[in-house]
């Protein structure tokens, strides 16, 4: 019965409801949009693994983040090889190199990763048909996301990597993720030429890839008994864990867009309550005609909520429209795996509806001015 | 309207409104003031009340407190049969919803169009119908000259109507009892006429009691009491329908005590009042008697040949020996101060008396005991 009376409100105030349901839009489309950076951005970490084909990472106790990996001995990963369950143990290299045009300017820092073509470490089809590319001397893959100082990306181009002449041998589609902004694909023998400084014996990374039906907890655990404690353990689970966790609580990332989702439900609610408060007051003697005929203060607190809820409902629907076309540009312009999901598009709508709830209860407190002594 | 029953609804069942002893005080601590004193007020079914005094006499707030709006400090007072001071919260927004409420504002919802507004209170009981809902909500605007404005909004309605519209919310149900202030303040002549008229139908019809705080004098012309309040008090009750006025007085008489309520209306309908100075003779020793008198306030003394035998008051009645007997008077009555009575003819006695074999019986004991 609120529902009638509510609804009719709404509809009467044509131009303060549709301010209402204006400013929701608003608080919902930036919800949906922060969330999508407060889960996508952390999953930018994830992107250069989630395109590898591995079972268990092992890597420096000192790990912090994929680009900040720190290194361990090489023999740590011959050991690890020899675990019955193991199918391969892989080397990730990965450096940081000055990218230069080779007629001089700009030296702009370029993220270099080794490894072995033929060990099949990434599941990207550009790189996996460019393996004998990767064999040439000196000759590298870049990625096509890598951002346009880096000059034209065109194969065949030469430029100067830490003072050593590189030939682009083509491009590939990964993204670049988080480990820079630009990113070069090498063999182990040409990233060594490019880093002739760096010791042999020492990788980054290593990319364990388990046999069909093995544990990886189970191999991870026996691993963990045999590896000294200068080398950790990480199954993918953990791994996602860990760089999500980093991104979300270590770097900005998280209270950036973590506060932009609390200020855009704050707003929300901000807005939704003067509008219902408005309302309330320039109705609070019908409200307390309604309180003198034998209405309850429940009846009184539905219609507010459901007002409330209105408001947020014809708001949702062309929210999520919005946001699903910024997603796409979004998607377009930064490669982060900014989607929608059911399970998104119910966390919003609790959120929303959250949202709506609260609005009402601050403004409920209007409506117990609502008195019907004082309408004699 | 002649179906008019003032005796009925006083003799049978519980007056809609008791109140017993009502203090309110408004503030507290050093602010704290009386509004209302010893406020005592009984209103039968049936009845118009309409209490008047100037602003600040207490009315509205009397009316509050009777509507169950405001939780009573001192007092008693009973409503619909509920004795309020005991109800809790729910309660009270129970008794209301048996209550018609008439507010000085209209206080009808913009967004609402006249009937939606009237549903507000028809759909409070939650029985009936879509169906009935409308039925009844349509009927009753139209009585009330709103039958082409029914999905008007307040907006489009003038003062008038949108009043208007606000006593169909109030009379929707039906109530039992309504409570109104200045109910006629914004209408026109024409709508207050035909306002006041469908209030009248109502109490003579349905039985439903109105107090009504108001200082139109067309309303006043067809109260049946009217209440005057100063200062939190009452300081007059006066009873303005005569036949209600004789019934309140013949039901606190034994000898009329056996009459039913419908055969003591029929007495109090035909009974006339009649004043006397002070020595005026009343009846005369000698005279052939047609008219059997009660005494309503006053004093008067029996002579019979010249000395005095008795002293009759308020309540006494005499000259039905000679109406009983068809023989001369056999005494002298005289007023001693200013006197009023009630004065039923010789053909009406007869009938009351055929109509009740019991009211005969009580004539003739009250008769012997004289004797």
């Amino acid at each position: 019965m609120p529902f009638e009376v509510a609804w009719r409100i709404l509809a009467y105030q044509k131009g303060r409801t549709a301010l209402a349901v204006g400013g929701i839009f608003i608080a919902i489309l930036l919800i949906f949009v922060e969330l999508g950076f407060f889960i996508a951005v952390p999953q930018g970490g994830m992107l250069v693994y989630d395109h590898m084909r591995f079972d268990l990472l092992v890597s420096s106790n000192r790990y912090i983040f994929q680009a900040e990996s720190w290194h361990f001995p090489r023999a740590r990963l011959e050991a690890v090889a020899r675990h019955p369950e193991i199918v391969r143990a892989t080397p990730f290299y990965l450096g940081s190199a000055k990218w230069q045009d080779v007629g001089g300017g700009k030296r702009i820092d370029a993220t270099v990763i080794g490894f072995d073509p033929h060990s099949g470490l990434f599941a990207v089809p550009d790189i996996e048909s460019q393996g004998a590319v990767l064999e040439r001397p000196d000759t590298v893959l870049v990625d096509s996301q890598t951002r346009p100082i880096f000059g034209p990306l065109q194969t065949g181009r030469i430029v100067d990597l830490d003072g050593r002449r590189i030939t682009i041998g083509g491009q590939y589609g990964l993204g670049t993720g988080f480990l820079g902004l630009g990113i070069v694909l090498a063999n182990e023998a040409n990233f060594f030429r490019i880093f002739a400084a760096r010791p042999p014996d020492t990788v980054n990374l290593g990319l364990v890839a388990l046999k069909p039906g093995a544990d990886p907890e189970g191999v991870a655990r026996a691993l963990r008994q045999v590896l000294p404690a200068d080398t950790q353990i990480l199954t993918r689970a953990e791994l996602a864990a860990h760089e999500v966790e980093f991104w979300t609580t270590r770097t900005g990332t998280g209270l950036i867009f973590g506060s932009g989702l609390v200020v855009a439900f704050v707003v929300g609610i901000m807005i939704l309550y003067q509008t219902l408060a408005t309302q309330i007051t320039r109705q609070l003697p019908q409200f307390a005609m309604l309180k003198a005929i034998g209405y309850t203060n429940r009846f009184l607190y539905g219609i507010v909520l459901v007002e409330a809820v209105l408001i947020m409902l014809v708001a949702f629907l062309p929210a999520l429209a919005a946001s699903l076309g910024l997603y796409s540009v979004i998607r377009g312009q930064t490669l982060l795996p900014v989607t929608m999901s059911p399970a998104r598009l119910a966390a919003v709508f609790a959120i929303a509806l959250f949202m709506a709830a609260i609005s009402a209860i601050f403004s409920l407190s209007r409506l117990r001015r609502a008195d019907p002594a004082e309408i004699f | 309207m002649d179906a008019s029953d003032p005796c009925l609804p006083l003799l049978t069942g519980p007056p809609v409104i008791r109140a017993e002893g009502v203090n309110f005080y408004y503030g507290e601590g050093e602010a704290r003031f009386q509004v209302l004193f010893d406020i005592g007020l009984e209103v039968a079914p049936g009845q118009l009340v309409v209490m008047t005094g100037p602003s600040g006499s207490g009315k509205t707030t009397l009316l509050t407190l009777v509507g169950a709006l405001r939780s009573l400090q001192e007092g008693r007072i009973e409503v619909l049969g509920h004795d309020i001071s005991k109800l809790d919260r729910a309660g009270l927004v129970r008794v209301r919803r048996d209550i018609g409420f008439i507010f000085q504002l209209h206080n009808l919802f913009e967004a609402l169009s006249a009937y939606e507004n009237v549903k507000m209170a028809l759909q409070l009981g939650g029985k009936l119908s879509a169906a009935e809902m409308r039925e009844r909500g349509v009927a009753i605007l139209e009585r009330l000259g709103l039958g082409d404005r029914i999905s008007h909004k307040p907006r489009a309605l003038s003062g008038g109507q949108r009043q208007r519209v606000a006593i169909a919310r109030a009379l929707a149900n039906r109530p039992r009892l309504v409570l109104a202030d200045e109910p006629t303040a914004a209408l026109d002549q024409d709508s207050t006429r035909n306002v006041i008229r469908m209030f009248k139908e109502l109490t003579v019809e349905d039985g439903t009691a109105i107090l009504m705080v108001t200082h139109d004098h067309r309303i006043i012309e067809l109260a049946d009491r009217l209440v005057h309040m100063v200062d939190g008090r009452v300081v007059s009750d006066v009873v303005l329908n005569d036949a209600l006025r004789i019934c309140e007085f013949l039901k606190g008489i034994d000898a009329f005590k056996a009459l039913t309520p419908t055969e003591l209306t029929h007495v109090a309908e035909r009974m006339a009042k009649r004043h006397y100075m002070p020595g005026e003779v009343v009846i005369r020793e000698g005279e052939s008697g047609h008219e059997l008198f009660l005494i309503s306030e006053g004093e008067v003394k029996v002579e019979r040949s010249d000395h005095e035998v008795a002293r009759l008051g308020p309540g006494d009645f005499f000259g039905e020996l000679a109406l009983l007997s068809g023989d001369p008077r056999n005494a002298t009555v005289s007023a001693v101060n200013p006197v009023e009575t009630y004065v039923l003819g010789e053909a009406d006695f007869h009938a009351a008396i055929g109509a009740s074999a019991n009211f005969r019986d009580q004539l003739r004991r009250v008769y012997f005991l004289r004797h």
